[in-house]
C-alpha cells in the first residue's frame, strides 16, 4: 500500500510538470516527439499547437477550477547543402496554480534515402527550458525558477505511407537537480500508417501511436529500500480519417475535426469528461500489481480539454493528388 | 658607283622633289649621261596617277546605304498584290456570277418555260445535232408541255439527247436540283457529332490514379539513382 501511494505521488509530479506538457497530439507539432521530423517534408514547414485544459487539479480538495493553457509553434525545413533537416521549437505553457514554463528546442536530422521509396533519419535534439514553480510537490505555494537542459536523439524511418521512430532523452540537466546522462531515460515509440486504396483516393484511414517507456528508480523515504518503477504510457492513440479534404477522428484530447490538404491542415480537438487521465500503466519492480493511472473521482466537476493546431508547407507537395 | 637600291631612293627622291637645287642639278647631269637612268627615271614617271585621287567625304558618302528612298514609285512586291488582289476579284465576282446563274433561283426555273421546250436548237446549239427523235417530237408538241418533267432529269436518262453512257467507275454524276440552301453549312447535332468523351468506372479510375502514382514514384527513384540531388521521401501530407 505504501509503494502504492509513493508510485502515486510521484505519478502526481511527473504528471503536473511533465505530463500535461505532453498532452499533444501525433502530428500536431512534428518535432515534439521525435526530432526526426525536422525537414521531412521536404520543404519549409510551419506549425503552430495551442491546448488547454478546464478542471479540477489533481489533488483532491484544491481548487476545483485550474486553467492550464500553451502555445507553441515550430519551423523546420530541409537545407540541401548539409543535407540534413533543421527544425526550431519554442513555446510557453502555464498552469495557473502550479507553474510556468518557457521551452526551445533545436533538432538537426541528417536524411538518407534508399531507393527513393524511404528516409532514414537519425537525429540530435537540443532542449532548453526555464520554469517557474508556484507550487512544491506537496502543493505548498512557493516560488523558485528551475532551468533545464536535455539532449534526446533517435531515429525516425518513413516512407510515403507509413513512418515509425524511436527518440530517447540521453541527457538531463537542471539548476536543481543533479546531471542525469543514460539514467532515467524516457524512451518514446511513435509510428503510423496510411490505410488507403490508392494514392489518389479519396478516403483515407490513419492511425498513429505514442507510446512512451520510463525506468525510475527511487528510494523509500524511510528504509532507503531501492524501487523500480517501470512506467509505460499511452501518450496519444490517435484515429484520424479523411474524406477528400475533411478530417475528422480522436486523438488523447479528445474528438477532433479539421480540413487538411497537400499544404494547409487546421485541426480542432474537444473532450469533455469526468476522468481526466488514462492509458497510463505502471509496474513496480517489487510487486505483482499493475494498477491503471485513473483517477477516480466521483464527484469531481467536468474536465474540458481543448486544443488547435495548424500547418503549412510553402511549397507545393511534390506527389500527385 | 651607286647601286640600285640608293639609285631608286635618288629617282623617287628627284621625283616628290626633295633634292635640293645643287643636288638636283647633279642628278640632271646624270639622268643625261646615263640611257638606263633615264628610262628608270620615265618608268618611276609611268607609275604616278594622272587623275586626282577621290575625296574622302565621297567615298564615305557611297558606303552609306541608302534606307529611305523616296523615289515615287510603288515597289515591285506591292505591285504584284495589287495584280493578285485584282486577280482573285474578278475571279471571285465571276465565280459569283457563275453560281448565280447555275444555281436556279426558284423552282420555277427547273421546269422548262416557253423558250428552253422549242425549238431545241436555240436552247442548246451545240448539242442539236444529238438530240433524239423521241426529243424532238415531244419538245415540239406543244400538248406535253405540262407533262414534261424537269429538263435536268430528262437530260440525266438520255431521253432527250444522246449521251454518251459511262461504265464502271465512269458513272456520270446524276444531276441534282439544289438550292441556295443546300450550300449553307449547319452544325450537326450534339448526338451525331463523331468525339464521344469516355466515361471511366470507378475501377479504371482507381487504377488510371493507381497508375499515375507508380509513373511518379518510379521518375522520383530514377532521378535519385542518377545521382541527382538529395532526395526526402516526405509523409503525404494529405494524410499526416
Amino acid at each position: 500500500m505504501s509503494r502504492i501511494l509513493f508510485a502515486s505521488c510521484v505519478a502526481a509530479l511527473l504528471y503536473s510538470t511533465k505530463i500535461q506538457a505532453q498532452r499533444i497530439p501525433a502530428g500536431a507539432l512534428p518535432m515534439n516527439y521525435n526530432g526526426g521530423f525536422a525537414g521531412e517534408a521536404g520543404a519549409p514547414r510551419v506549425a503552430a499547437f495551442s491546448l488547454f485544459d478546464y478542471g479540477p487539479f489533481p489533488y483532491y480538495g484544491s481548487d476545483p477550477y485550474v486553467l492550464n493553457r500553451g502555445s507553441f509553434i515550430s519551423v523546420d525545413n530541409f537545407v540541401k547543402k548539409i543535407r540534413s533537416g533543421v527544425g526550431l521549437t519554442a513555446g510557453h505553457q502555464t498552469n495557473d496554480h502550479s507553474y510556468r514554463s518557457t521551452s526551445m528546442s533545436l533538432a538537426i536530422s541528417p536524411k538518407f534515402s534508399h531507393l527513393g521509396k524511404y528516409t532514414f533519419a537519425p537525429f540530435a535534439d537540443f532542449s532548453f527550458g526555464r520554469t517557474h514553480y508556484l507550487m512544491d510537490p506537496l502543493y505548498n505555494p512557493v516560488h523558485f525558477v528551475s532551468d533545464n537542459f536535455s539532449f534526446k536523439s533517435g531515429f525516425l524511418l518513413n516512407s510515403d505511407k507509413a513512418y515509425i521512430g524511436v527518440s530517447a532523452e540521453i541527457l538531463r540537466d537542471g539548476s536543481r537537480y543533479a546531471a542525469r546522462f543514460l539514467e532515467n531515460v524516457e524512451y518514446y515509440l511513435q509510428a503510423g500508417y496510411t490505410f488507403q486504396r490508392t494514392p489518389g483516393s479519396d478516403f483515407s484511414f490513419t492511425p498513429q501511436l505514442v507510446l512512451s517507456y520510463q525506468r525510475i528508480d527511487y528510494e523509500r523515504i524511510w528504509t532507503y529500500e531501492p524501487i523500480t518503477v517501470n512506467w509505460l504510457r499511452l501518450v496519444d492513440l490517435s484515429l484520424g480519417f479523411r474524406h477528400k479534404k475533411f478530417i475528422w477522428g480522436i486523438n488523447n484530447t479528445g474528438l477532433m475535426a479539421g480540413y487538411q490538404s497537400d499544404r494547409f491542415k487546421l485541426q480542432v480537438t474537444n473532450f469533455y469528461t469526468d476522468r481526466h487521465r488514462a492509458g497510463e500503466f505502471a509496474n513496480l519492480s517489487n510487486s505483482e500489481h499493475f494498477y491503471l493511472g485513473a483517477w477516480p473521482f466521483p464527484d469531481s466537476p467536468k474536465k474540458y480539454f481543448g486544443c488547435i493546431s495548424l500547418r503549412y508547407l510553402f511549397k507545393e507537395n511534390s506527389f500527385p493528388k | 658607283m651607286i647601286t640600285e637600291e640608293k639609285q631608286d631612293e635618288l629617282i623617287f627622291d628627284f621625283l616628290e622633289g626633295n633634292l635640293s637645287p645643287d643636288e638636283e642639278e647633279a642628278f640632271l647631269i646624270l639622268k643625261d649621261e646615263s640611257e638606263i637612268l633615264n628610262r628608270e627615271v620615265r618608268l618611276w614617271q609611268n607609275t604616278y596617277l594622272q587623275e586626282p585621287l577621290p575625296s574622302v567625304e565621297a567615298l564615305e558618302q557611297k558606303l552609306v546605304i541608302q534606307k529611305n528612298r523616296d523615289t515615287g514609285r510603288l515597289s515591285t512586291r506591292i505591285y504584284a498584290i495589287m495584280l493578285i488582289g485584282m486577280t482573285l476579284i474578278a475571279a471571285g465576282d465571276s465565280f459569283d456570277k457563275y453560281i448565280a446563274g447555275s444555281i436556279p433561283q426558284s423552282k420555277a426555273q427547273l421546269t422548262p418555260s416557253q423558250e428552253t421546250t422549242a425549238p431545241i436548237s436555240n436552247l442548246v446549239p451545240e448539242y442539236s445535232e444529238k438530240v433524239t427523235s423521241v426529243g424532238r417530237q415531244i419538245l415540239a408538241s406543244p400538248e406535253s408541255k405540262e407533262n414534261i418533267a424537269p429538263l435536268t432529269d430528262r437530260l440525266a436518262t438520255g431521253e432527250l439527247f444522246a449521251l454518251p453512257v459511262l461504265k464502271g467507275e465512269e458513272l456520270m454524276i446524276k444531276p441534282q436540283a439544289h438550292t441556295l440552301e443546300d450550300f449553307r453549312f449547319t452544325r450537326p447535332e450534339k448526338d451525331q457529332r463523331t468525339h464521344v468523351q469516355r466515361k471511366w468506372s470507378r475501377h479504371e479510375q482507381r487504377l488510371i490514379r493507381k497508375k499515375i502514382w507508380q509513373d511518379h514514384r518510379s521518375r522520383k527513384v530514377n532521378e535519385f539513382r542518377s545521382g541527382n540531388e538529395p532526395y526526402v521521401v516526405p509523409l503525404n501530407t494529405s494524410n499526416f
